[in-house]
């Protein structure tokens, strides 16, 4: 009977991995289609959103039976309880991907090109926060996500010095304030997801230690 | 002072004969708390338990070192009268063990060899025990009927009433449950719960979630050593040693 349980919680962990792989991947791919101007990407994108859904909702599902029926103590808990937050997080991050995939969509329909360099820039360092947060999570080690506050402390600045040079830009460049106002709602996007990031590596932390620290 | 500290266990051995069953046991026990023992079965739990009020003097070949110290004293000192500590710790049992005579005369009967004469105050004592057991209601109108006829988980309660009548301050409960279905048992878990406003209640018990239900405190026994003992929400959250993790997640038993 404890083998059972043991491989409902394995099974559980591995649910959860695959919808942070398919969240994150969404992620990924919207910042190559904002990259690219890839709209047809930026389209597949979108249409993963049911998925991403259903994946979010048998894996919830599957936790929630495991604690009404077992009623987990210790580390068991813990893994459950940290899963149950951290999937909330990847679903949070696949949702950011379907709404930069969607500012994309309408980007295309705007004439000219803004370069986006330096929000590029960020988008890829929030995604390897991500993609360190995840490993984290699937490995159950924490060494990586140690410096997890301090890399969000970067994205916060960045967020802002961003914003500036977008603000700026709007007064320089009117004719691009329609792509440049795109921008500022991407670079808020991206600036949340460090914050799940973040939040991720708590979970992770939790679970795997016992002890409760905060990051954001 | 509820963290007072009212039996306070110290470098605690005990031997069957040539069976070291117990090894350096050291656990401060509150007043006016819950303590839970868990462990597997072999672990000392019961034997620990029994050292409190010394039921284990009655085994052959039994043997004890260190210190209980209750109000300040050893209860192994030689002077110590283990019929007086008793009536100070008392026990109910995993199998509830009613006297076969009434339910009004199984908690009389304490009182009165404790030298209580007056009727009147012998009924108060019934009344206030039954009630005080969650009991009265369900029994006032038959206390002079045998208590054999009443359920398991009655009988459960009659035994922790029977045990409230000599005036108590520690209530050890052996796996108080393990003969009770699960309302019965509820009604116990609750029952606990009430008398921690007055006792300190000691309870082994197989069962990790009544443990995490009942307690404030938990302690882990296994193979005679006391492996880690702390507060409930600690041990079954972010338990500090391994072995004590593993055996309630169920990864050894």
């Amino acid at each position: 009977m404890t083998e059972k349980i043991r491989s409902e919680l394995i099974q559980i962990h591995e649910e959860a991995c695959n919808l942070g792989h398919f969240a994150i991947g969404m992620l990924h791919d919207s910042i190559n289609a904002f990259e690219k101007g890839d709209t047809k990407l930026a389209a597949d994108v979108c249409d993963r959103k049911k998925e991403l859904k259903r994946q979010f909702i048998t894996a919830e599902e599957s936790m929630f039976q495991y604690l009404a029926l077992y009623q987990p103590v210790a580390r068991d808990m813990r893994e459950i309880v940290a899963s149950i937050r951290i999937i909330y997080n990847f679903e949070r991050i696949g949702r950011m991907g379907f709404d930069i995939s969607e500012t994309i969509k309408v980007l295309s329909q705007c004439c000219g090109l803004v370069d986006p360099e330096k929000l590029i820039m960020v988008a890829r360092k929030v995604l390897t926060m991500i993609e360190d947060s995840m490993d984290a999570f699937s490995n159950r080690e924490v060494a990586q996500i140690k410096t997890m506050r301090q890399r969000d402390s970067e994205i916060d600045r960045l967020y802002c010095e961003v914003m500036r040079d977008i603000i700026r830009r709007m007064e320089e460049e009117k004719e691009s304030v329609p792509i440049l106002a795109r921008y500022v709602i991407i670079n808020r996007y991206l600036e949340r997801c460090g914050d799940q990031a973040c939040n991720i590596a708590e979970m992770t932390t939790y679970m795997v230690t016992g002890e409760r620290i905060e990051m954001i | 002072m509820n963290d007072e500290i009212i039996l306070n266990v110290q470098d605690l051995n005990l031997w069957y004969g040539e069976n070291h069953a117990l090894h350096q046991v050291t656990l401060p026990i509150k007043n006016k708390k819950v303590t839970s023992l868990i462990g597997p079965s072999g672990c000392g739990k019961s034997t620990l338990i029994r050292c409190f009020n010394r039921m284990n003097d009655l085994v052959l070949g039994c043997h004890v070192s260190g210190n209980v110290i209750f109000h300040g004293q050893n209860i192994y000192d030689d002077g110590a009268d283990p019929v007086d500590l008793r009536k100070k710790i008392g026990m109910v049992f995993q199998k509830p063990n009613p006297f076969p005579k009434s339910i009004y005369e199984n908690i009389a009967y304490g009182p009165r060899i404790h030298g209580m004469k007056n009727k009147r105050e012998i009924d108060e004592t019934v009344e206030n025990c039954l009630r005080k057991a969650a009991l009265w209601n369900e029994v006032k109108d038959r206390i002079h009927e045998s208590a054999m006829g009443l359920s398991g988980g009655q009988q459960q309660r009659l035994c922790i009433a029977r045990t409230l009548a000599v005036n108590p301050e520690i209530i050890l409960m052996d796996e108080p449950c393990s003969a009770l279905d699960p309302i019965a048992t509820s009604k116990i878990e609750d029952l606990i719960e009430e008398l921690k406003k007055e006792y300190c209640v000691i309870i082994v018990t197989h069962s990790m979630s009544q443990a995490s239900r009942v307690s404030d405190y938990t302690a882990f026994m296994y193979l005679g050593d006391l492996i880690e003992f702390g507060d409930t929400r600690q041990i079954f959250e972010n338990p500090h040693k391994e072995l004590t993790e593993n055996y309630i997640t169920g990864r050894f038993g």
